[in-house]
């Protein structure tokens, strides 16, 4: 990143949309101010790539997740009874209520963090945002697309869980409920998954490599989940493919996978939130 | 059906060459269990090589952050050491699906088992405990209603262990917080096993009662967690050093 688009994107960012982001620029040349302007710039410019995955503060991270579980509550909610097999009902109304316990411990979270709760926003599962440019059209109609946005939605919930967490470190009450919601919502990803298995989907019950671009491929749900380099000590990085050795008839491909299944990735604040616009508006 | 040519490869192979230690016992086993019909009589003959050949009583884990860290290697090295076992001495009537999916399994355990050697071993290379040696005397690998009830243990136990560790971890250091960020990582997955290792068992169960009336799934104490884990492990687990 140069001087120019980091000052750019410094004037362009949505405060709504991305406030930490701002807060956290806007920060950084405040602290400048009392130093030598140049060198302090640059040196503010160079940790930026460092900070990118946990970019943001407590209150972002539990606003994010409030959005992911409103959006699946709100999915569920839309979900016609006539389409979904009994069985499938219980499964549903099990997640949905889950979901909607969630929402109202984030919610008082936010509130005692001095958080302003939104209005929710519209919601269009189609993909449409209210027109008809829609990617999903039979949403409601085809049990299949109903499992396959079920899926998106979970595994979007578990990647913005996974971004939350770190930023509530100082809280200890919250990363216990934030490590214990994230972990109802990987059973929740991996039954949506089972469900899709169960109809004849290829897919695994955990997320495998970068998945088919969903549901957008510039809001790609499962981007970044290629990722085999994982952090040792913070300070360097360990590529975990190279854990397993190639013989006793496992493929190369067969271990690469499994080195990106092993881990669930976060996702940026930027990626979960055009994912989340797919849907609502 | 997996075939015992098909177990989850072991660790010593391609492994980083500064990590690399003498071939550890859990790989013998897992190639012994290849042909061993008694999986006790081949662990009751197996020493860890770690201690020079005599199998040490106690294992402290240690103290703040790297007592964390061995925490959860000591927890990934029973569920590797099990399911790596599970592959190599399939039950009877296990099906394509459920080969499947203990197959990945065992090789997501095997990652994280070695990956927190790696990071232990970078971090606090004389703090990393040793190669512990499971205990599955008596357990019988055949039964598929064992096994999964097993597996089942196990995974909802590594769930609540990371949901009760991730305040233990001091992240007032960029590398602790990276401790926090990875527990993250691995709790989902974990839940995930579970998850579907539930729905072999009894469809439906993915998420009920692990999960209590706010939405949260469990979260439990090392003390809790080791309590159960212990049986299943040769050495005596000291986490008494461990943050609280």
């Amino acid at each position: 990143m140069n001087l120019l688009s980091f000052l750019e994107q410094l004037a362009t960012a949505d405060a709504a949309a991305h406030p930490t982001a701002r807060r956290g620029a806007l920060g950084q040349l405040a602290h400048t101010a009392a130093a030598a302007l140049p060198a302090a710039v640059l040196g503010a410019l160079l940790a930026q790539p460092a900070t990118a995955q946990i970019l943001g503060t407590g209150l972002d991270g539990l606003q994010l997740t409030l959005r992911v579980e409103w959006l699946q509550d709100e999915f569920y909610a839309r979900v016609p009874a006539s389409l979904v097999p009994a069985a499938m009902q219980a499964d549903f109304t099990l997640i949905r209520a889950q979901q909607r316990q969630h929402i109202a411990l984030l919610e008082s979270y936010i509130r005692t963090s001095g958080g302003v709760l939104a209005a929710r926003p519209s919601y269009d599962f189609t993909g449409g945002r209210g027109g008809t440019s829609q990617i999903f059209p039979d949403v409601f109609t085809n049990l299949d697309t109903l499992l396959l946005v079920a899926q998106v939605l979970e595994d979007l919930s578990v990647r913005t869980y996974a971004y939350a967490l770190p930023l509530v470190a100082s809280n200890n009450d919250q990363i216990d409920s934030l490590s214990r919601m994230f972990a109802v919502e990987g059973r929740h990803a991996a039954h949506l998954r089972q469900l899709r298995r169960q109809r004849g989907a290829t897919v695994k019950h955990w997320i495998s490599g970068a998945e088919t671009a969903l549901p957008t491929t510039t809001a790609n749900v499962y981007a970044g989940e290629d990722r085999v380099l994982q952090q040792v000590a913070g300070l360097a990085s360990r590529d975990v493919s190279t854990l397993l050795p190639t013989i006793g008839g496992i493929t190369a491909a067969e271990i690469r996978a499994a080195a990106t299944e092993a881990f669930d990735e976060p996702l940026t604040y930027d990626a979960a939130t055009a994912i989340i616009q797919v849907f609502a508006y | 059906m997996a075939t015992p040519h098909q177990s989850p490869a072991p660790d010593e192979v391609g492994f980083g060459s500064q990590l690399l230690q003498s071939v550890n016992r859990r790989s013998f086993l897992r190639y012994s269990g290849m042909t061993a019909a008694a999986v006790g009589l081949v662990l009751a003959g197996c020493d860890d090589d770690d201690n020079g050949g005599s199998t040490p009583t106690s294992v402290n884990l240690g103290s703040g952050n790297v007592g964390v860290l061995n925490y959860a290697y000591a927890l990934e090295q029973l569920e590797a050491a099990f399911y790596a076992q599970v592959v190599a001495t399939p039950y009877t009537g296990i099906t394509a699906d459920e080969t499947a999916a203990l197959r990945a399994i065992a090789r997501h355990e095997a990652i994280h088992r070695d990956f927190f050697k790696a990071a232990i071993t970078a971090v606090a290379p004389t703090g990393i405990i040793g190669n512990l040696t499971p205990n599955f005397t008596g357990f019988n690998f055949a039964d598929k209603g064992s096994v999964l009830s097993l597996a089942r243990t196990f995974e909802d136990l590594g769930v609540a262990a990371y949901n009760g560790a991730g305040r233990l971890i001091d992240t007032s250091t960029p590398a602790g917080l990276t401790y926090l960020v990875l527990a993250g990582k691995i709790v989902s997955v974990e839940a995930r096993h579970a998850a579907q290792i539930r729905e072999f068992l009894q469809a439906g169960s993915f998420a009920n009662d692990v999960v209590n009336a706010l939405g949260l799934d469990r979260a439990l104490t090392p003390t809790e967690v080791l309590a159960q884990a212990q049986p299943f492990i040769t050495e005596t687990i000291n986490g008494s050093n461990l943050p609280s």
